[in-house]
């Protein structure tokens, strides 16, 4: 079949475009103030749309990684985010294509109604009061929880907080959602619904976790983290699926991987 | 965790329920103005402001338990002041309980009126915000030009409550797993400072980690909010009504 230069020049766009760099670390290295070292020398580039899993043993730094990737860690090395560098002039753009997801749902619901909580991002974006609403009850719908809405976020369960967490960074539209733990202390089924939630969305997704079954159901690219240093990346089957890499630091490989086989 | 016990009633949907946030705040405001405001040695007319809160309690289906048990909780400060303001005052003074007279201590008299007072404000405030949720009442102080600052503090602070309840909870669900026994006031007293000192640093952690949070959805410092209530032909003859009351027991008792 031959291809004309048009059609290839397209095909070439489309590539690039799909391959556009969305978050990219480059000889990222942070101490805490004890002189600890949480992450050392992290060379990381993750394309948009990819859903990037960062598994590892507690203590791996995986958490870390994630405040260096949401621009909250002051280090040498800039983390870049959809091309643009951490100045004062691109962190509110930044703020805007990265929405950050934190382990604990209560530390991301600080408002004392849940609608109050979804409006707080849009309106700090500076959307007309119809955009934020609209956006506000479109990220509650999609996390099933528009009928909530009034809803003080202590009278939430655990899974429902988890939702509500996420509808309020869906709200802001961000490009690229970071997110630690996401699983953490949810029973199978809001696990199960929170997976099919994530397998729904359409942005650049970067989990950081050390429940392997989870991350396996959600990311086709996995970074393997130890001692604050990035020891694999590659797709899910070449690191989760090697049971010699994956015991060497402190993970199984997860029961769908063994079941594949 | 559920806590229900300090905002319980507030998401009811009763007709008081429903009553605009500023309408309510503003009553309640006139209402404790008023009751301030009245004679000091007065104590039988004070009585009659009671039917206020009574009313509201009864519509919005508030159990007088829990009025009482809020009165009750603010009570000691109160009384201590009463008790304190009652020695300034040892002369003897009329009092007409309807067709009867009676011949009472002005200093009496003067703790009575502090207590009935804190009573009708305490089940005023409390009528407030046991048919309003604390959302509502933000917005309501909002509209009435509350500094924006002074709003967000008071939403974070709601919310930081529930949490360190958490927080709290935790560390004496773990406390009384392992206490088998009294250990002594001095081990007990240390061991409890040591809690308290953890909770406090629990709550710096928690008030980083919302920072970290509020700043990655774009919080620069300036407080944005939305308010799109309008007030209803209901809120104004709710606040017709309280006003007529004031006025009327106010021109019938004096």
């Amino acid at each position: 079949m031959r291809i004309s230069s048009c059609a290839k020049s397209n095909i070439m766009v489309i590539i690039t475009a799909m391959t556009k760099i969305a978050v990219k670390i480059k000889d990222f290295s942070f101490k805490y103030p004890d002189a600890t070292v949480a992450l050392e020398n992290i060379n990381l580039d993750i394309a948009h749309k990819e859903r990037v899993g960062i598994v590892g043993p507690n203590g791996a730094g995986k958490s870390t990684l994630l405040l260096a990737i949401g621009n909250f860690l002051k280090s040498q090395a800039p983390v870049e985010i959809d091309g643009m560098l951490s100045t004062k002039d691109n962190i509110k753009k930044i703020r805007q294509k990265l929405g950050v997801l934190f382990q604990n749902p209560n530390d991301q619901l600080f408002m004392p109604r849940l609608f109050d909580d979804v409006t707080f991002g849009p309106l700090n974006m500076g959307l007309s009061k119809e955009e934020v609403i609209l956006r506000s009850k479109e990220a509650l719908r999609s996390v099933g929880l528009l009928d909530k809405k009034d809803k003080q976020p202590h009278h939430l369960s655990a899974g429902e907080k988890r939702a509500a967490a996420i509808a309020t960074v869906l709200a802001m539209k961000p490009e690229i959602i970071t997110m630690d733990e996401p699983d953490s202390s949810l029973d199978p089924r809001s696990q199960n619904k929170l997976i099919e939630l994530l397998n729904q969305m359409s942005q650049t997704l970067i989990i950081a976790t050390c429940n392997v079954n989870f991350i396996a159901r959600v990311c086709n690219k996995i970074v393997l983290m130890d001692s604050g240093k990035i020891i694999a990346i590659g797709n899910r089957k070449e690191i989760l699926g090697n049971q010699e890499l994956m015991n060497k630091h402190g993970l199984e490989v997860p029961a769908q991987l063994i079941s594949d086989d | 965790m559920h806590h229900n016990y300090i905002d319980r009633y507030s998401d009811g949907d009763t007709i008081i329920h429903s009553i605009d946030a500023r309408v309510k705040i503003l009553s309640t405001l006139l209402f404790t103005v008023v009751v301030v405001g009245l004679p000091r040695y007065s104590i039988v007319p004070l009585i009659w402001f009671m039917i206020g809160p009574f009313t509201i309690f009864t519509l919005a289906k508030i159990p007088f338990k829990f009025v009482l048990r809020r009165i009750l909780i603010a009570s000691p400060f109160i009384i201590t002041l009463a008790v304190c303001y009652s020695f300034i005052d040892s002369d003897t003074r009329q009092v007409n309980f309807g067709p009867w007279q009676m011949q009472i201590k002005g200093s009496i008299l003067i703790c009575a009126n502090i207590i009935i007072k804190f009573i009708l404000t305490m089940s005023a405030l409390t009528a407030l915000t046991a048919t309003t949720p604390f959302s509502s009442l933000l917005y309501g102080l909002e509209k009435m030009y509350v500094p924006r600052l002074l709003i967000l503090q008071l939403a974070v602070l709601y919310r930081y409550i529930f949490l360190l309840i958490d927080v709290s909870g935790r560390y004496l669900r773990s406390y009384s797993a392992r206490s088998l026994r009294y250990l002594g006031f001095r081990r007990e007293a240390t061991i409890r400072s040591a809690m308290i000192g953890s909770i406090l640093i629990s709550s710096l952690d928690i008030s980083e980690r919302v920072n970290l949070a509020m700043i990655a959805r774009g919080f620069d410092g300036k407080i944005r909010t939305l308010s799109q209530e309008k007030i209803r032909g209901k809120d104004l003859l709710f606040a017709t009504i309280v006003c007529v009351y004031l006025v009327v027991l106010k021109a019938i008792l004096w």
